[in-house]
């Protein structure tokens, strides 16, 4: 398959983009966070209504996009997207999937239905960023062990998408930067 | 003094005594601690004396100091003596004990890659012929270890930087007794796969030899995180996600250490991740994998390929975030 080529902006820099989707409150955010070289730009406001205040714990949300980068020496940059969680900001899903590299998807273990989440948001994406980038994250499966990883395996691979499926605590770097080991990996092995 | 524990008891109450004696005779037959009561303290290498027993026996003799519950927070922590409260129950004495023939055995007789392949090989074997009953292994040391295949669980009192080390050999598995069924509500539990990977790491970067495989292997699915925390493992897992390739053709194409390519691939068939599709005819041809379904594969990237070959900038990626 061919390569994905990295746009080029205007300027002398060139970019890669990664878009982190999911959720609301499954890590996007935290993740981005985890990578950045500086401070991420957020569109966080205080949750005020609906489904969101059933989350313990979480008082903002992202409405609009989380904006982070990492300079890759002196001619790329690695942009990184998170995308708000919620369906009415959808339109926002196919601005930000627009030309991405590769797409990481985060679930919630502890909401209802998390397979299922994570297969709309493949579906979604699916126009933009093809299935052989994309890789998907697990979080509180700790303390929410069900659906277990096989269960995610099995259920996608019947929607015909099969994906890595990894668990991961966001708020550790080092699992960040697994999900972007494996998604390099895949995109290495696209190039050979 | 034989290779087990000779224990003797000096000054302890008599209801202790008997209570040590009758669950040393339980604990010999029921979790393989080798022990044997002595009445000549000159032969014994364990001695279990009053907490406030104002001497210690010099080594390699151990002390084993009784304490009552309430002064156990003055136990003599800088001494090489060992603790137990009472009353003396299963659990603290096997506890103990286990202490007693670590220390009395050592690890240094040990040849920790042989200790780390007889685990994995025993694990591998169980988990690929989807072993449903629980087994009891015991261990050197006077240790044991339980799995638990359904559960995907092993029940143990070492710490797994213990079960990685490989410093143990292993007994004949055999099926868990009422003692074991105790036991196991009392250890700490690990997870059945993490240990098993970790085998498989440690006997990586030992360079272990691994059984030869002449078949062409795929995987059918992604391993699990900690499956891909090893340098080369995201790369291994995604080659074989998209073809199917033998042992050589993943060295060859990976670029991964060859012990590295042989371990990941032995994880990956002990787990039933990886199938042998046969014959070199189906190796070359990359498929619809895991990796690239049909039903989403239909995007196009965004720009055409710019060269063969991973390009630079993903070699960037890699090194600026410290990806493996």
């Amino acid at each position: 398959m061919p390569s994905p080529a990295p746009a080029v902006s205007a300027g002398t820099s060139r970019d890669l983009k990664i878009v982190f989707t999911g959720p609301m409150g499954a890590g996007k955010t935290t993740a981005i966070r985890a990578i950045s070289d500086n401070e991420v730009l957020s569109t966080d406001v205080p949750i005020t209504g609906g489904a969101e205040l059933s989350m313990p714990g979480k008082t903002m949300t992202t409405v609009g996009l989380d904006y982070g980068e990492c300079r890759l020496g002196d001619q790329w940059v690695l942009k990184l997207f998170g995308t708000p969680g919620q369906e009415r900001f959808r339109f926002m899903w196919d601005i930000l999937g627009a030309g991405a590299f590769g797409l990481i998807v985060l679930a919630d273990n502890s909401q209802p239905d998390p397979v299922g989440e994570v297969a709309r948001y493949l579906k979604a994406f699916a126009p933009h960023v093809p299935a052989r980038r994309t890789v998907v994250g697990v979080g509180r499966l700790d303390t929410h062990p069900s659906p277990g990883i096989v269960d995610y395996c099995e259920q996608l691979g019947a929607l015909g998408y099969n994906p890595p499926v990894l668990e991961v605590d966001v708020r550790r770097d080092a699992d960040v930067r697994l999900l972007l080991s494996v998604l390099v990996s895949m995109a290495e092995i696209e190039h050979e | 003094m034989g290779e087990g524990l000779v224990i003797g008891t000096q000054d302890i109450a008599q209801k202790d005594q008997l209570v040590l004696r009758a669950l040393v005779r339980l604990l010999e037959g029921g979790v393989n601690i080798r022990a044997r009561f002595s009445e000549q303290l000159a032969e014994c290498n364990v001695v279990f004396v009053p907490g406030h027993w104002p001497y210690r026996f010099h080594a390699p003799c151990i002390t084993v100091r009784v304490m009552d519950p309430e002064d156990v927070g003055a136990a003599l922590e800088a001494t090489a003596d060992l603790t137990v409260t009472t009353p003396l129950r299963m659990t603290n004495v096997i506890a103990v004990l286990q202490s007693a023939t670590q220390r009395v055995h050592g690890v240094s007789q040990f040849d920790p890659v042989k200790g780390q392949r007889a685990l994995f090989e025993l694990l591998g074997e169980r988990t690929r012929t989807a072993e449903r009953r629980r087994a009891v292994v015991p261990m050197s040391a006077g240790q044991q270890i339980v799995f638990d295949f359904v559960q995907q669980l092993v029940h143990t009192s070492m710490p797994m930087d213990v079960l990685l080390s490989g410093a143990y050999a292993l007994g004949e598995p055999h099926r868990v007794s009422p003692v074991e069924e105790e036991l196991i509500r009392s250890v700490p539990a690990h997870s059945l796969r993490h240990l098993l990977w970790g085998l498989a790491m440690r006997l990586a970067q030992t360079g272990a030899s691994a059984p030869e495989r002449t078949g062409h292997y795929r995987l059918s699915r992604w391993p699990d995180a900690v499956g891909l925390t090893a340098a080369g493992h995201p790369r291994l897992a995604a080659l074989l996600t998209s073809q199917a390739l033998s042992y050589e053709q993943a060295c060859a194409k990976s670029g991964v250490p060859e012990a590295t390519v042989r371990w990941f691939l032995e994880a990956c068939l002990a787990l039933g991740l990886a199938v042998d599709e046969g014959s070199a005819g189906a190796a070359s041809a990359p498929t619809q994998s895991a990796a690239a379904p049909a039903a989403v594969g239909a995007a196009k990237p965004p720009n055409p390929p710019t060269a063969a070959g991973p390009p630079g900038w993903l070699g960037n990626l890699r090194e600026r975030l410290k990806l493996w």
